[in-house]
């Protein structure tokens, strides 16, 4: 790279900064605690939920734990996303074509997160630079892919969601008359031409299309600084209202962590100890010690 | 490497993390575009499709039979063909066609002597955008025990 795209990736990457230097170390401790943490969970769920090759999955779930761990101490904090890494490829490498996509964000944090230098604070800014890019990247590409395979503009994939499960469908039914949700459940997602997964509902359509213009004017908000604090509020109000009816936590505490990066720091480290105690309830219910079925909350 | 605060961040890092999200950012488009070209999973291999479309593969291997082809009776394979169909549904549901199901024609002819010839056939659902009904895609492939 020239001396010239140099500085312009330079410039290209602080446009999602603007806060001071020596804030992102801060920001950065708590979202590498709560990602480290997270692996570590997920990497035992796996291990617990996998019907083979236990010894690999325990060998990743030790050392993800020890990244973990070490994400506590601030002498070693920056070593810890390093640790992280070989098992977290060897885990995307187990599963590699069938891996969740919150697999590959996982993954992309940690590389990111090595970039930190914990003694060079413009390394930490690059690194939480980096992220905030990350955010706006994935949330902007989750609205147009929505746009490319076009079936949000009539609300067809949330009708076939409403058809096919009953979360969706007790979600929606706020905007469905019973009877149209009554029909779509009626059709045989495995029957050739069944439909339409399609209603002219128009609060239905609406918020259809309003998932897909979030998603795609949210990133740009997310970006300029005097919208930030709004876009992140609103994104994570969309994050969570999705998980209403898509229960995907995986996916969900990865963005929302990433998507508090740009709230303000204190909000970061109020919430971590509630994902804490949710991943540690999924472990202690995976185990069979609490009620609830976490496999269905598609943390892996 | 020490640097003092206040300098810019090294060069090689910068390089780095800007390489890695024009990769992110050029990745989904060019994943929409094989899923048209090859039925890839949408919601698999890192192009953020999730909960943007719907579709599901059936695998199922047939053979011939009084003139026709019929399904082979799953429960009575023999478990290396048991695990070679399941592990080719998994990587073709994510993969599409580019997964045939070669090497499972292959185990099939080595644990049943007697089979000469075995169709395999992939049926895709997908939701239609223009009409948002089911649509079907199908695909076949025959094989036999003189390919191998």
């Amino acid at each position: 790279m020239s001396g010239a795209a140099d500085s312009l990736a330079r410039r290209w990457l602080s446009l999602a900064g603007g806060d001071p230097q020596h804030a992102a170390g801060a920001r950065l401790r708590v979202f590498r605690r709560f990602l480290l943490f997270y692996g570590a969970v997920r990497s035992w769920l796996w291990w617990a939920w996998s019907p083979s090759d236990h010894g690999l999955l325990a060998a990743c779930a030790l050392v993800m734990s020890a990244s973990a761990a070490l994400a506590w101490s601030r002498r070693h904090e920056a070593l810890a996303p390093w640790l992280a890494l070989a098992p977290l490829l060897v885990q995307l490498g187990w599963r590699f074509v069938s891996s969740a996509n919150h697999l590959y964000l996982e993954l992309l944090c940690v590389a990111l997160l090595c970039v930190a230098d914990r003694r060079a604070r413009p390394d930490r800014a690059l690194a939480l630079h980096g992220l905030r890019w990350l955010t706006v990247i994935v949330l902007f590409h989750t609205g147009l892919q929505k746009l490319l395979y076009g079936h949000y503009f009539h609300g067809d994939f949330l009708a076939f969601m409403v058809g096919t499960q009953d979360r969706f469908a007790r979600l929606f039914q706020l905007l469905l008359p019973a009877a149209e949700v009554a029909r779509l459940q009626s059709l045989d997602p495995w029957q050739t031409g069944a439909g339409p997964y399609r209603t002219g509902h128009l609060p239905f359509v609406l918020a259809s299309n309003a998932v897909v213009l979030a998603e795609l004017v949210l990133p740009a908000l997310l970006l300029l600084p005097r919208t930030r604090l709004w876009g992140a509020a609103c994104a994570m109000a969309l994050m969570a209202s999705i998980q209403l009816g898509a229960l995907e936590l995986g996916f969900a505490f990865l963005f929302l962590n990433l998507l508090l990066l740009f709230a303000p720091p204190r909000w970061a480290s109020l919430v971590l100890p509630i994902f804490a105690a949710t991943l540690l309830y999924a472990l202690g219910a995976a185990a069979g010690w609490l009620p609830g079925s976490p496999h269905d909350w598609n943390l892996l | 490497m020490t640097r003092r605060n206040g300098e810019a961040a090294s060069p090689g890092r910068v390089r780095f993390v800007a390489a890695l999200l024009v990769v992110v950012a050029l990745w989904p488009p060019l994943h929409r575009v094989a899923v048209a070209a090859w039925e890839l999973n949408p919601w698999k291999l890192g192009g953020f499709a999730m909960y943007a479309t719907h579709t599901t593969s059936l695998a199922v291997l047939l053979e011939p039979a009084a003139g026709v082809w019929r399904p082979l009776d799953e429960a009575a394979l023999a478990p290396p063909v048991r695990q070679a169909l399941a592990e080719f549904r998994r990587q073709r549901d994510a993969l599409g066609l580019l997964r045939t199901p070669r090497d499972v024609a292959r185990v099939v002819f080595e644990n049943e002597p007697g089979r000469e010839h075995m169709l395999v056939t992939v049926q895709r659902l997908h939701l239609e955008p223009s009409t948002g009904r089911i649509g079907s895609r199908k695909a076949q492939y025959f094989y036999e025990r003189s390919e191998f």
